[in-house]
């Protein structure tokens, strides 16, 4: 039975999906997918990948750690509640960066939402996300999968979105309404009223909205010949500021929803895992130390979790800082040692074919980036 | 777009006319009678007073949460419980959903009330102060919105700060109730298992999202000591028996929660101002923050954003931010001086959705939203699904959601997506149908004195129901 408690604590999460191509027009492209999982509210990297091997981890987190994390390599395991993610690793299917970031420092989640999303440093400057501004620069139009249109796909005019109404006593409407509301405005409403009247000129399907029937659906979707090459999830509610969890708890609750996000990406892609890659996203690590409520604080380097068959091999790619108080970043946040942005710019280079240079600078506004492309994708 | 959009729900406290600014400078000024309608299903529904059981105190909402988390725990923890015995806890608790009429309230008084001005008002602030969904504080979004938000709009921004800061369902909501002095009385006797010290989540947001902003600049060490002032102000919701010193901690209006034994000792320092031991600190330093040049100018900005326009014009932000100034954050002379510039704006604004679909309802006569005689009937029949509930879920804007602090956004950017736009469309046409509205497209044009853009635009309609979704769907009753 789902107590009460549950059922209020069950999140809701959502997904978009983008690049879909326009009939005929990218059939020649090189199509690879991307998925980004976004992990709202700051995920904490050391209780999803615990570095076991460090003498620092069981002083610093005694209150926190899971008691039977399942070993990667003697220096890392992973936390119990991503047992179906560690097959993908044994699989040489996933591969874990640690110790990273965006190098956002200043532990606002709003600040730190807009920029892992803009791909800008300087928060709240940019109206497009670098998601969107990949797929722009690879010659792909777009088009959303949830209510709202979410920053990190924003770029293209082309958008389009989807996340059926569930609305008792209401009909769907119509498209020649929808075409004189679009001739009443310009700019952006315009083109959004122009989507609904395409939309209901062939009548859409219902998704349910839970996490992994979304996940499956947009792994379904992205293994389509013509389907989209992008989408998002999200799943919010990764801040954990009191009675966090250890093998169980919050935080291990919605492990198991990335970990099932995973599962149900795989299976609904099928043929297509092999030609695509998903990474997690989150503004921020926790901090290192417990807090005053068996929880954790605003902090800097986390963990990126990523999958698919474009990766070389199951392996955790770090620079590892450690975690004695005179290693950690201020005294009291995991370093982060690899830019994330990196990441990003690794799996746009593989799976949309864009040169480095291009995505460094136009995607990131960071001409020197340091490239990691060869040594997650072989 | 008509400024009665822009200040208003659309109609005035008479319902008939469109909202004037004297009649908003009146609504502002002072709270007006909360009424609702009993049943949708008769043809005219009359607006009667909003019963009395249905609004509740702050201690009855304390006793229900106590109530709630007692037989929650109940449930989740004993597995001794038979079957009968649990449907019973469940259907007790059910008849507790005082969000669900807190929500249904806020829909009613939008709809039927003769304040639409001052409603405007208090969602702007509501979002403000976000409190979302959180267990506890579920049941205490409806105080802040009767209580604290309508007695504070017509003070000093400091005081509305102090007392929502203060409020259990922001110190729930925010984890201050988790918050205790590393060396407090607590901390010091607490045995080596319990974890216990700072959290600072409420002190940061407090000041990055609630006064200064970040463009201040204060420093993870000011979030720190901040955290420190408010630590102690705690959990009202645990058993009193339990509790050591619940008596001392002096709680008889429960905007006193503070508990001494979890207050830090010791003087603080908070972007350069020291600030003493003891409860008297969070009221200092609140002031401190409220006064400041750059919460006048954040807040003055995001009044504007919402009431003028996503971009408001130097002359719109000075206008409003002299007052501010002035007055010493007087929130009865800013609102003054935003409706002034708001009323005098050419600008189209971007109206949110909840605030949409109440105008629609309100300027049309229709009824959409269930009668509170039906609200019991509604929660035990629907599946758990609400009209009030899925009506502010679609067009996805609850504010009894999870969310973020930081609320729902102001920017129209963030609300333009097909989705969005296909449930307005798709609400129009059902108010039109279900609805039965008094007045249709051309009764509303007339009323709404629209522009001939939008009259050719309604003409092309063919039915009722087109000219309907047609009208409350144009740029100029959208406002993008």
């Amino acid at each position: 039975m789902l107590s009460r408690r549950l059922f209020l604590q069950s999140s809701s999460a959502s997904l978009a999906l983008a690049g879909i191509p326009i009939s005929g027009y990218t059939a020649d492209l090189p199509k690879g997918n991307i998925v980004v999982i976004i992990l709202e509210g700051g995920m904490d990297g050391l209780a999803a990948v615990p570095p076991i091997g460090d003498p620092s981890l069981k002083k610093q987190r005694k209150k926190l750690l899971a008691n039977e994390p399942i070993a990667l390599n003697p220096f890392f395991g992973l936390h119990p509640s991503l047992g179906g993610y560690a097959g993908m690793l044994a699989d040489g299917d996933a591969t874990i960066v640690h110790a990273t970031n965006f190098p956002y420092v200043k532990r606002s989640h709003f600040e730190g939402q807009n920029v892992m999303e803009s791909g800008n440093m300087l928060p709240f400057s940019d109206r497009t996300g670098w998601l969107g501004r990949a797929l722009d620069f690879a010659g792909m139009p777009g088009r959303a999968l949830s209510m709202d249109m979410p920053l990190i796909v924003r770029g293209s005019t082309e958008l389009d979105n989807y996340y059926p109404a569930n609305l008792t006593g209401s009909a769907d409407p119509s498209p020649k309404l929808a075409d004189l509301l679009s001739s009443d405005r310009d700019g952006d409403g315009a083109v959004t009223f122009q989507r609904v009247s395409t939309k209901y000129s062939d009548k859409p399907k219902f998704v349910a909205r839970d996490p992994v029937s979304l996940a499956k659906y947009a792994g379904k979707q992205l293994g389509l010949p013509e389907g989209p090459s992008a989408a998002v999830l999200r799943v919010q509610e990764f801040d954990t500021h009191a009675n966090q969890g250890t093998d169980w708890g919050p935080h291990s609750r919605q492990l198991t929803e990335l970990d099932d996000i995973f599962l149900g990406l795989k299976s609904g892609l099928k043929a297509a895992w092999g030609k695509t890659v998903i990474l997690t996203l989150t503004e921020f690590g926790r901090t290192v130390k417990v807090n005053g409520s068996v929880g954790t604080d605003h902090g800097y380097g986390s963990a990126g979790l990523m999958a698919g068959g474009l990766l070389k091999k199951g392996q955790v790619i770090t620079q590892w800082p450690g975690l004695a108080t005179k290693d950690l970043f201020e005294k009291r946040d995991l370093q982060s040692t690899i830019d994330y942005r990196s990441v990003c710019a690794a799996c746009i280079e593989t799976a949309y074919r864009l040169d480095h240079d291009i995505v460094a600078e136009k995607v990131f506004y960071e001409p020197a980036l340091p490239r990691m492309t060869d040594k997650l994708f072989g | 777009m008509h400024y009665s959009l822009r200040i208003g729900l659309g109609t005035d406290s008479t319902h008939s006319k469109l909202q004037s600014v004297e009649d908003a400078l009146n609504q502002y000024k002072q709270p007006s009678q909360y009424v609702g309608v009993r049943s949708i299903k008769s043809m005219s529904p009359a607006v009667e007073p909003w019963p009395k059981e249905m609004l509740f105190s702050l201690d009855e909402r304390v006793a229900a949460t106590r109530y709630d988390r007692k037989t929650s725990d109940k449930t989740d923890e004993s597995t001794k419980m038979s079957r009968e015995e649990k449907d019973e806890v469940y259907r007790e608790l059910k008849l507790k959903e005082h969000r669900h009429i807190d929500r249904l309230q806020l829909f009613h008084q939008a709809i039927y009330g003769a304040d639409p001005a001052r409603q405007r008002l208090i969602h702007f602030w509501l979002n403000h102060f976000t409190i979302g969904s959180s267990g506890p504080s579920d049941f205490m979004i409806g105080h802040v919105i009767h209580d604290t938000i309508a007695r504070g709009i017509n003070g000093k921004f400091a005081d509305l700060a102090y007392d929502i800061t203060r409020h259990p369902g922001m110190l729930t909501y925010l984890d201050n109730v988790y918050n205790i002095g590393e060396k407090s009385v607590r901390a010091r006797n607490a045995s080596r298992n319990e974890q216990i010290g700072l959290n600072d989540n409420l002190a940061r947001e407090l000041m990055e999202l609630h006064t200064t902003s970040p463009s201040i600049g204060y420093s993870e060490e000011d979030i720190r000591q901040a955290a420190k002032i408010l630590a102690g102000w705690g959990d009202i919701f645990d058993n009193p028996k339990t509790v050591k010193n619940f008596k001392e901690a002096r709680i008889k209006d429960f905007h006193l929660a503070y508990f001494k034994d979890k207050a830090e000792p010791g003087k603080k320092t908070v972007l350069g101002k020291e600030y003493p031991k003891g409860i008297e600190a969070l009221k200092l330093l609140v002031d401190d923050l409220s006064i400041s040049d750059h919460t006048a100018r954040f807040l003055t900005r995001k009044l504007c954003v919402h009431f003028i326009a996503d971009e408001p014009t130097e002359q719109d932000l000075n206008h409003v931010f002299s007052a501010w100034k002035d007055s010493g954050g007087d929130l009865n002379v800013v609102h003054e001086a935003l409706l002034n510039r708001a009323t005098l704006s050419t600008q189209p604004k971007f109206q949110w959705p909840f605030t949409w679909l109440v105008t629609v309802l309100r300027v049309s006569k229709a009824h959409l939203v269930e009668g509170f005689d039906n609200l019991h009937r509604e929660i035990m029949h629907h599946r758990g699904e609400y009209r009030a509930r899925a009506l502010a879920e679609e067009i996805g804007q609850d504010f009894w959601s999870r969310r973020q602090p930081d609320g729902f956004s102001l920017q129209s950017a963030d609300w333009i997506s097909p989705e969005h736009f296909e449930r307005r469309m798709r609400l129009a046409a059902m108010i039109h149908d279900h609805g039965k509205p008094s007045l249709l497209a051309d009764d509303l044009m007339d009323l709404l004195e629209v522009s001939q853009g939008t009259r050719t635009l309604v003409g092309k309609g063919r039915t009722n129901r087109d000219r309907f979704v047609l009208l409350t769907c144009s740029s100029e009753f959208m406002g993008a």
